[in-house]
């Protein structure tokens, strides 16, 4: 037990113990504060920009306009989520002669990015500042609604989704879904500010859509490969407490996947299709929904602790908006720690970081398992 | 050069003396990029796009305790 929680009373051990845990995780460095990571997924794709400004006078054009800039606008251009994919295309094309991108498509984004790059508030993909936000700053990020840009950026944009998702329609949010999403964010950080603000200020851009085919239903996901992008379908959004937790649980797996630009945390040439594949128990009797890769795993169990520390604030707090609360607070630590015990058993295919942020989560889910 | 030839050439380093400080993160890129050419071309075998990092949570909750939520995907 921690110092100086073994003369408080039970009740209060235990909301000691929930709060400790809730700040490492939405606080702590490297793998938990999102100005922190936020920074380094900055200085990144600088470095990264850097690299194409060998063979791209946009990039160069666009690198001498971040130097003119603060350093917190500088890291709100660099969260854009088509941006971040087209320096990424550019430095693949760069190193490694991939063809993801033509040499004039990566200048004419990177021009757009720098001509739009005056404030934070306007970024390539938002580039007239138009965007709908998802909180009273732009630091939740913003709702597709379609009209963010000139046409260029916002074709590649539905592009780089179809190209990982296909058969997939992007659709723009109307006001009435906006302000569903934008309550969902307010009731999500009335329930858990800190917790809350953290996940939250991960995501860049909410896209709303469906497949084509009617029988692919979906609730939410994201796309490695396109960071800081979150997709629902608009069925989330029937309720203020859907939309909160859809925003919450996704952002987490997006600050999963930023913390693994700054600390990456699998071993080299870890891809998930030779990965060993993990069934947890609780799909044992559904194999369809089993068999999960190792990076499924940590991000899995990353955002079941989240959503475990979420719950229980909801229910210490009676929050209305949620039922059953602390039985899904005990079922999301159940399946954090069932998730973190068999990832000691992977450790193999996790870099130094990958190892430190298994245990990093170890110890929370000690400390929240103790408080029970 | 193929996205997947790419692939392997990340993991092989550049050659030259000592660590590439930055093949971790070219691993990190080639893998999302590896997650676009598998989900663009139809007849792959691979995860259905569903299975990325996705709710199936929500399925299983819904299940148990919030029957309005069921999808399942």
């Amino acid at each position: 037990m921690r110092d100086g929680l073994a003369d408080l009373p039970p009740g209060s051990v235990k909301e000691a113990r929930l709060a400790a845990v809730e700040e490492v995780l939405a606080d702590g460095v490297p793998f938990g504060r999102s100005g922190y990571i936020a920074e380094e997924v900055a200085a990144v794709y600088t470095d990264l920009l850097t690299l194409v400004a060998g063979t791209s006078t946009a990039a160069a054009g666009l690198l001498t306009r971040l130097d003119e800039m603060g350093q917190a606008s500088r890291v709100a251009v660099l969260r854009d989520s088509l941006l971040r994919r087209t320096i990424e295309d550019g430095a693949l094309r760069t190193l490694k002669g991939i063809d993801t991108i033509e040499p004039a498509m990566l200048d004419d984004l990177l021009t757009s990015a720098a001509a739009a790059a005056v404030t934070g508030n306007r970024t390539l993909l938002n580039e007239h500042a138009r965007g709908a936000c998802l909180g009273p700053t732009p630091d939740f990020g913003y709702v597709w609604i379609g009209d963010q840009t000139d046409g260029l950026a916002g074709r590649r944009f539905t592009e780089e989704i179809l190209k990982r998702v296909p058969g997939f329609r992007v659709s723009a949010a109307d006001q009435n879904q906006v302000e569903t999403l934008a309550r969902g964010a307010r009731l999500a950080s009335r329930v858990a500010p800190a917790l809350a603000s953290s996940a939250l200020s991960h995501i860049f851009m909410v896209v709303l859509g469906e497949f084509e085919a009617e029988d692919q239903l979906f609730n939410s996901f994201t796309l490695p490969g396109l960071p800081g992008v979150l997709i629902l379908s608009p069925d989330v959004l029937a309720g203020d407490s859907a939309a909160a937790e859809a925003l919450f649980h996704e952002a987490f797996h997006l600050k999963f996947i930023d913390i693994d630009y700054i600390r990456p945390l699998f071993a080299p040439g870890f891809r998930q299709e030779t990965s060993p594949r993990i069934t947890p128990e609780w799909h044992e009797n559904d194999p369809s929904r089993g068999s999960w890769p190792v990076d499924r795993v940590l991000t899995s169990m990353h955002v079941y602790l989240a959503l475990a520390v979420f719950f229980e604030k909801v229910a210490s707090t009676d929050e209305p908006a949620w039922e059953n609360a602390a039985a899904r607070a005990d079922q999301c630590r159940t399946r954090a720690t069932w998730l973190s015990n068999t990832a000691q058993d992977y450790l193999d295919h996790l870099s130094d970081s990958g190892r430190h942020f298994v245990a990093s989560i170890r110890a929370m889910l000690s400390d929240l398992n103790e408080a029970q | 050069m193929t996205e997947a030839g790419s692939a392997q050439q990340a993991t092989q380093g550049s050659g030259s003396p000592g660590p590439d400080p930055r093949a971790e993160l070219l691993d990190v890129l080639i893998r999302g990029l590896e997650m676009a050419r598998r989900k663009s071309e139809p007849g792959i075998p691979g995860e259905q796009p569903l299975e990325l990092f996705c709710t199936y949570f929500y399925a299983e909750t819904g299940t148990l305790l919030c029957p309005f939520l069921y999808y399942h995907a």
